[in-house]
């Protein structure tokens, strides 16, 4: 390209617009782009700030403002214990799964609200045989040729 | 020319494999409580073996790979673990004899030297973590060497079948009695080297007498002749000066014919005929010198380098005896 190809092509740049609309995509892509970021934070940390937004827009004292976050901790506390029956479940604990009771083994999922039958909690190397500690087995002995095998077939006796 | 087919279809070869069946199970039943898995510990480690009593009072069998060497050794019976004693140990022919402190039931003893080729044989073990486990098969065979190397004496060749864990086992006949001990197997497993019962009464017989096994040396060299006189290629090429075999009278160049009861054909039977030796036996020998039948009594002695103890002293063959090179 010469200098001359250069400057014509410059000076038709100069000229150049873009569409009506790439302004209006624009925008919306920024606002996208802004919802995504904001979602990335913790749930719990977006309805905690809107709910402080709230609070400071209508000006509130702080001993509203404390009863109300005890409220709303109370409420958390009384939903999750609703959601799970009987309430007396200990926490899961990965290296230990309940062993299965063939005489009721659907109980163990059920969620109806009667009490579970206690689980037998077994650790997992005794209820998994892929995961048992392997046991040492003997040497199983059987020679391959008589322990007395001598060389040589000429013999003083 | 037409030969009788084994398995016909008119029902014969249905009896006949009824026949076997039922007489392995009459053996597995009569013999099969005397047989033992037993365990123990050695430089590398736990090892587990078979076993089998030959007495009521927990004398018992096993070969020299399970209780020969190995410590802390112990004896399942009847759902018990006995800790077990080594009486005495053989390197040489390659058994142990165990014992417990219990009333046990026993296997009852068969003449090996009876079985011909082919007799149907019965072995009853423990392979692997099995329980006790009958294998049924037939005498393949008498043999003295093996691959070119030499046993200490003749082994009964099993074709039957045996696995890990079974070194020890007891071979029966028909009859439920004992005629060997699993020493070994052959290649693959689908056989086995077994040590004659008679074998292993006389390292039993020696330890009840000496409490020790005690082989018998009488001072020879042998070797082939170039031909044989009068049925044997046994030609004594040395008699070692101060020998046994000098006192007698026995002289380079006679023809062994016979050692104790065992006839002699060629040099491999000698080392089969002077495993029965014991120290201060007499044993009848029978030569043939210059074409003439000659009949001596020889005295056999402890060894030069005699083996006392269940090992041999470094430089020493494991069967006791010195071999030449």
């Amino acid at each position: 390209m010469t200098d001359e190809q250069l400057s014509a092509l410059l000076r038709l740049k100069r000229y150049e617009q873009p569409p009506a609309e790439y302004f209006d995509r624009l925008l919306r892509d920024i606002q996208r782009r802004q919802r995504t970021d904001l979602l990335r934070r913790p749930l719990w940390k977006i309805a905690f700030e809107r709910v402080q937004t709230l609070f400071c827009e209508h000006s509130m004292g702080h001993m509203p403002y404390a009863g109300a976050m005890a409220a709303v901790l109370v409420a958390g506390i009384a939903a999750i214990g609703w959601l799970t029956p009987g309430g007396t479940a200990p926490p899961q604990n990965p290296r230990f799964i309940p062993e299965a009771k063939s005489a009721a083994p659907q109980r163990l999922l059920s969620l109806q609200s009667d009490p579970a039958p206690p689980f037998d909690w077994q650790p997992l190397s005794t209820a998994q045989p892929g995961f048992a500690p392997v046991v040492p087995q003997p040497r199983y002995v059987m020679d391959a040729r008589p322990v007395s095998y001598e060389p040589s077939s000429s013999f003083n006796f | 020319m037409a030969v009788a087919p084994l398995f016909g279809s008119d029902g014969e070869s249905g009896k006949m494999l009824d026949a076997i069946q039922q007489q392995v199970q009459g053996v597995f039943e009569k013999s099969g409580p005397a047989v033992v898995r037993i365990e123990a510990t050695d430089t590398h480690g736990r090892l587990a073996g078979s076993g089998f009593f030959i007495d009521p009072n927990g004398t018992l069998y096993t070969s020299y790979s399970v209780g020969g060497e190995s410590q802390d050794i112990t004896v399942h019976f009847r759902g018990e673990r006995h800790q077990a004693t080594r009486l005495v140990s053989d390197l040489r022919s390659g058994i142990a004899l165990l014992k417990i402190e219990a009333q046990t039931p026993f296997v009852s003893f068969g003449k090996a030297r009876e079985l011909a080729l082919a007799t149907p044989v019965i072995a009853l073990g423990y392979p692997m973590e099995m329980p006790l486990t009958p294998s049924f098969g037939i005498v393949g065979g008498f043999d003295g060497k093996y691959g070119g190397r030499f046993f200490a004496t003749t082994h009964i060749r099993a074709n039957l079948p045996v696995q890990r864990g079974e070194s020890g086992a007891p071979l029966l006949n028909t009859k439920g009695e004992v005629v060997g001990i699993l020493i070994s197997t052959l290649d693959n497993g689908s056989a086995s080297f077994v040590l004659p019962i008679e074998a292993a009464e006389k390292v039993r017989m020696d330890f009840i007498r000496f409490r020790e096994v005690r082989p018998g040396w009488i001072g020879l060299a042998v070797k082939a002749a170039d031909a044989p006189a009068a049925g044997s290629t046994a030609l004594i090429d040395e008699v070692m000066a101060g020998s046994p075999a000098q006192k007698a009278g026995l002289t380079a160049g006679d023809i062994l014919l016979q050692i104790g009861a065992r006839q002699i054909s060629v040099p491999a039977d000698v080392l089969d005929a002077s495993f029965f030796l014991t120290a201060d036996d007499g044993v009848p020998v029978r030569v043939n010198r210059a074409g003439t039948e000659v009949q001596l009594e020889v005295q056999p002695a402890d060894p030069p380098t005699a083996r006392r103890a269940s090992l041999p002293p470094a430089g020493v063959a494991p069967h006791g005896l010195k071999v030449g090179q």
